[in-house]
């Protein structure tokens, strides 16, 4: 057995659920409606469960690899490979980013995330940051909402000023 | 009963979504509710127990929202950018088109059922098709209290078939056994073909999933399907003149129309219990239960001034839709003719939906 | 018919349709250049804004619009390796490898240029084909749909060569996933657990955008630098290196031509879609090329191939628009709803009565497309220096851009939470070499293709041999063997061939 990828047995696991669920709740629909779920997820399920089952039988990679005309070392990008530290920072800005939008909305976010952002990762001096945050914030806002009618998501917190800065109607799940 | 049960298990799912959402609001928004003054949502209206009109009432303040659960570009979309310019001049403010696209309409519906009752959101629902989808969905939320604003527009239905097609009547048709055109499973023109079907006994055989009104209209010239359902709009009505490949064999209206004075109504062919306005797609307008009295009769002046000028009433029927002013008090008479017919067949929408 | 073209040219020198020309190509560029925001968005927003405006007028703001987004899409695919439509997926794959060498200007010249010849193109056929469009959408039911569809589905197998059981993966996951939602053809919602955010499926720009613009974010970001390593021996992005781009493209004719007829014949077809004709024309520039290893290395063939084909296909969605009023992909339902808007009746009768309207977006996607690549070709040479800003600064006005353009789509901040995960996860599948090209090709065509199916059965009552009775579907058939069995025949025979050679050696 070699050492196993974690990003490898991750992804593999997530789409096996996914996969699966799909292909399970299928069998509970009429035979049209059951037909390309079971006939493209049962294929898709096996491959998958090859994939993972490779990792830890040689034999089995080796015929995987003859079907994928090339081999599975191959395809790992390792063009985009970067250490974990690095990508969680920045998965974290990204999710910090996207749930503070959700919360506070666009109006409150967007400036302080670019502040925080070129301070923070781009070690920028606070007073150029936050002058060059302002600067393209109100871009972004006189080109979308001004200029172009786009709504702009105000967030979930109670109404604080209208259309701005909370009081936005969450659509049911 | 079988419907009561359901209502109540399947209930159940809706309330999760619901205390989903709102737990993940609250939770989320408690952290500044503390030091976010909440400002008081509408100007202080007195609460009217009667419609008495309030004429000093401070309305509107700023901008009011239309929500439209489709994208731009279609037909209520229209109607709610061309009666909203009106108002808006009207009134002062802007009234604002928001597309709030998906879940087939309903989240304009919802925009209506959850929205703020200060009369600063209205919202445009295509009838009676919404009221449909919120029978068929065993959660079942209701209408009641609704502060109708009026009808904005509305289309007519009309059934096509090629010209060159054997049957005419309702009994030619059911003794053709056609395979049905549908663009899909859901929506105004299937509730009406279902509705139609059963009623006129005609069998329920459908092919589904086309891309629009055009691509039926191909389909049967290909002859992959025979006879359709749809709404009027003006590419219908071009495709039944003489020098199209189409003709009407009945439209759903009270009297025939005039641009098809040679296609009888429903009730012309005995089924009047099919004609009149409960199965034309209306596109009613509302305000979230709860608005004040003085406020939904300053909305709903302005609404009817705008259906009574002549250049809204152009513009509209230049798209292809009937505009014919109802009061609040009308439209919601309207929905509840809507709502009897709707319960009586929504075991056979639902039969014919899951016939797939 | 010549007098209609005349008075179309002659509604083309107004300075009111210049600006209006101008102003839709610019909206255009613009909108398809930001990941998330698309021509759909342009003009949903301007619709109401053309109220009360002369129809002409009105029609040559959304050509300029619908003409030219894919080109403005172009842009991050190369710069950023971010698509910034979905029919630009394929152009990242040699566009960007070439920014990265510094060659930002020449991939910018390439594609505006590959652009502009391939809207060229599908327009003439386009204008050609009018008066026979009856004959060619009676031909293509839905059991010739299908067919259609499942070449594109095959085209993965392709796409994914060398790494065959991880893109069929991918692939059928997205096919999996594409059947989440009300199905029209059914009347169901399957799969959603009872969801409303789950009723009309799973948005596709969210999961694009997180999938292609936020996953190489992090990739980017977590490199470091800029986008483009200038080193030794590399030339400075400049108007020069654009220029020779553009005129580049001249030297891969037949991937050109090739490109050009796969875009106006999948345009043609409603429903397919720009994604499925950019793909389409990759793998098969990549397959008949004499020199397939330097795809996906930054091969000019490779930008001409994907730019050709995703900009032909908008004289071929014209198509079905003009003639019948079947609207071919979301762009020209907004367009019909355009028609309605200025009071013309979109459908067959528009060839009879409004010929002038016809040619009039005609004319408009012609002058629209030359504008672009002159604004490309021109000022290539400064948005090639994007390739050099620190990805620091960069990174985060993309984040908060793109989510406008994913909240944008339709109004819902559940879209929001969506794309980063569909970002995570796109990052994770790359890393563990699952393909996300063939992922998408397979969401974006799933539905459809049960649709059809499903739909050809109601079709001919329950009977399958409905499939096989067109000559159409038997040729349609034909190319997919001949797709799916090439490579496979091709890459064994050589295995065959080679372990021949070792064991004679061997011995």
């Amino acid at each position: 057995m070699k050492n196993v990828q974690p990003a490898v047995l991750i992804v593999n696991i997530l789409l096996l659920v996914l996969a699966g669920t799909i292909v399970i709740a299928s069998l509970q629909y009429g035979f049209r409606q059951r037909i390309v779920p079971l006939v493209i997820g049962i294929p898709t399920l096996v491959m998958l469960v090859a994939i993972l089952l490779s990792d830890f039988s040689p034999r089995l990679e080796r015929i995987l690899a003859m079907a994928s005309l090339g081999s599975l070392q191959d395809a790992l990008n390792e063009d985009i490979a970067a250490s974990w530290t690095r990508i969680f920072v920045i998965a974290g800005w990204l999710v910090a980013l996207s749930i503070s939008l959700f919360v506070f909305g666009f109006y409150v976010t967007v400036p302080i995330f670019l502040v925080a952002f070129f301070v923070v990762e781009a070690k920028t001096p606070a007073v150029i940051a936050v002058l060059s945050s302002l600067v393209i914030s109100a871009v972004l806002y006189l080109v979308f909402p001004y200029f172009l009618g786009i709504e702009i998501w105000p967030g979930i917190t109670p109404k604080v000023m209208h259309g701005v800065f909370g009081g936005g109607l969450v659509p049911v799940l | 009963m079988n419907t009561i049960h359901e209502r109540g298990r399947l209930g159940g799912t809706r309330w999760w979504r619901l205390l989903l959402t709102t737990a993940l609001a609250v939770v989320l928004g408690t952290v500044i509710a503390a030091c976010g003054s909440d400002e008081p949502t509408a100007t202080p209206v007195p609460a009217q127990p009667t419609p008495t009109p309030v004429p000093q009432v401070q309305f509107p303040e700023r901008e009011i929202e239309w929500i439209v659960g489709w994208p731009a570009g279609g037909g209520f979309d229209l109607a709610a950018r061309t009666i909203g310019d009106f108002m808006g001049e009207e009134l002062g403010v802007d009234v604002v088109v928001r597309n709030h696209t998906g879940a087939g309409g309903r989240r304009a519906v919802d925009a209506v059922r959850r929205g703020a009752p200060d009369g600063y959101t209205i919202s445009i629902m295509n009838m009676p098709m919404q009221l449909m989808a919120e029978k068929l969905d065993p959660a079942g939320a209701d209408f009641e209290g609704f502060e109708w604003i009026g009808q904005a527009v509305r289309q007519e239905n009309i059934v096509t078939a090629p010209k060159t097609a054997s049957f005419n009547t309702p009994e030619e048709v059911a003794a053709a056994e056609p395979r049905i055109c549908m663009p899909g499973l859901a929506g105004h023109n299937f509730l009406v073909a279902a509705v139609s079907t059963e009623v006129m006994d005609i069998p329920w055989k459908v092919v589904s999933g086309f891309a629009g009104g055009a691509d039926t209209r191909a389909a049967m010239l290909r002859g992959e399907c025979d006879i359709s359902w749809t709404v009027a709009n003006p590419q219908v009505v071009a495709s039944i003149s003489p020098e199209d490949d189409f003709k009407g064999l009945w439209v759903y209206s009270d009297e025939r129309l005039d641009w098809a004075p040679d296609t009888p109504t429903v009730a012309e062919l005995g089924y009047p219990e099919l004609g009149g306005p409960k199965l034309l797609n209306s596109g009613l307008v509302a305000a979230p239960a709860g608005t004040p009295a003085a406020i939904v009769k300053l909305i709903e002046d302005s609404f009817q001034r705008a259906l009574n000028d002549p250049d809204v009433v152009a513009r509209l029927r230049e798209g292809g839709m009937e505009v014919l002013p109802m009061s609040g008090q009308a439209t919601d008479e309207a929905v509840g003719g809507m709502d009897s017919l709707l319960t009586e067949f929504t075991d056979v929408v639902k039969a014919r939906q899951e016939a797939q | 018919m010549i007098e209609a073209f005349l008075e179309g040219l002659a509604q083309l020198g107004q300075p009111a349709a210049i600006a209006a020309i101008v102003a839709g190509t610019i909206v255009g560029v613009l909108f398809g250049a930001i990941p998330g925001l698309g021509s759909v968005i342009a003009m949903a927003v301007l619709l109401p804004f053309t109220f009360g405006w002369d129809a002409y007028i009105a029609m040559f703001l959304f050509a300029g619009i619908f003409g030219t987004a894919s080109t403005g899409g172009a842009i991050p695919a190369i710069l950023l390796n971010t698509p910034g439509t979905i029919a630009n997926v394929c152009t990242t794959l040699d566009g960007h490898p070439m920014a990265r060498r510094g060659e930002a200007g020449r991939a910018l010249g390439l594609a505006a240029m590959a652009s502009g010849l391939g809207t060229f193109f599908s327009i003439i056929v386009l204008a050609m084909l009018l008066p026979a469009a009856k004959l060619l959408i009676l031909a293509f039911g839905s059991p010739e749909f299908f067919w259609l569809v499942i070449l594109g589905l095959v085209a993965v197998t392709l796409a994914s060569r060398d790494n065959l059981v991880k893109g069929l993966a991918a692939g059928g996951v997205g096919i999996l996933l594409s059947l989440i939602g009300l199905s029209l053809v059914f009347g169901q919602v399957r799969f959603a657990l009872d969801s409303e955010f789950l009723y009309d499926g799973l948005p596709v720009v969210p999961l694009v955008v997180g999938f292609f613009a936020l996953s190489e974010l992090m990739v980017y970001t977590s490199r470091g630098g800029s986008i483009a390593t200038v080193g030794e021996g590399l030339s400075q992005p400049g108007i020069r290196q654009t220029v020779g781009g553009a005129l580049e493209v001249f030297r891969y004719k037949r991937v050109l031509l090739r490109g050009s007829i796969i875009g106006t014949v999948l345009g043609a077809v409603p429903g397919v879609g720009g994604a499925v004709a950019n793909f389409l024309a990759y793998t098969t520039a990549k397959q008949a090329s004499k020199t397939p290893e330097l795809f996906g290395t930054g091969y000019p063939g490779g930008i001409v191939a994907s730019e050709s084909a995703n900009d032909a296909k908008d004289g071929g969605i014209l198509l079905p628009t003009l003639t019948f009023g079947i609207p071919g992909n979301v762009e020209m339902v907004i367009l019909m709803g355009a028609f309605v808007l200025h009071g013309i009746t979109p459908g067959r009768q528009l060839l009879v009565h409004n010929l002038d309207i016809v040619w009039a977006i005609i004319l408009g996607v012609i002058a629209a497309q030359i504008l672009t690549t002159i604004i490309v070709v021109s000022g290539g040479g400064f948005l090639a220096k994007i390739s050099l800003i620190p990805v620091r600064y960069l990174a985060p006005i993309v984040a908060v851009v793109s989510f406008l353009g994913v909240y944008a789509i339709r109004s819902n901040p559940w879209d929001i939470l969506l794309a980063v995960v569909a970002g995570c996860i796109g990052y994770l599948m790359r890393r563990a070499g699952f393909p996300l090209i063939t992922f998408v090709i397979g969401f974006v065509l799933g539905n459809t293709a049960e649709r059809s199916f499903v739909q050809s059965l109601q079709v001919s009552e329950g009977s399958y041999t409905i499939f096989f009775s067109s000559p159409i579907s038997i040729i349609i058939i034909i190319t997919i063997l001949i797709f799916a069995g090439s490579p496979l025949i091709k890459y064994w025979y050589e295995r065959f061939t080679a372990m021949r050679k070792a064991k004679l050696a061997s011995r």
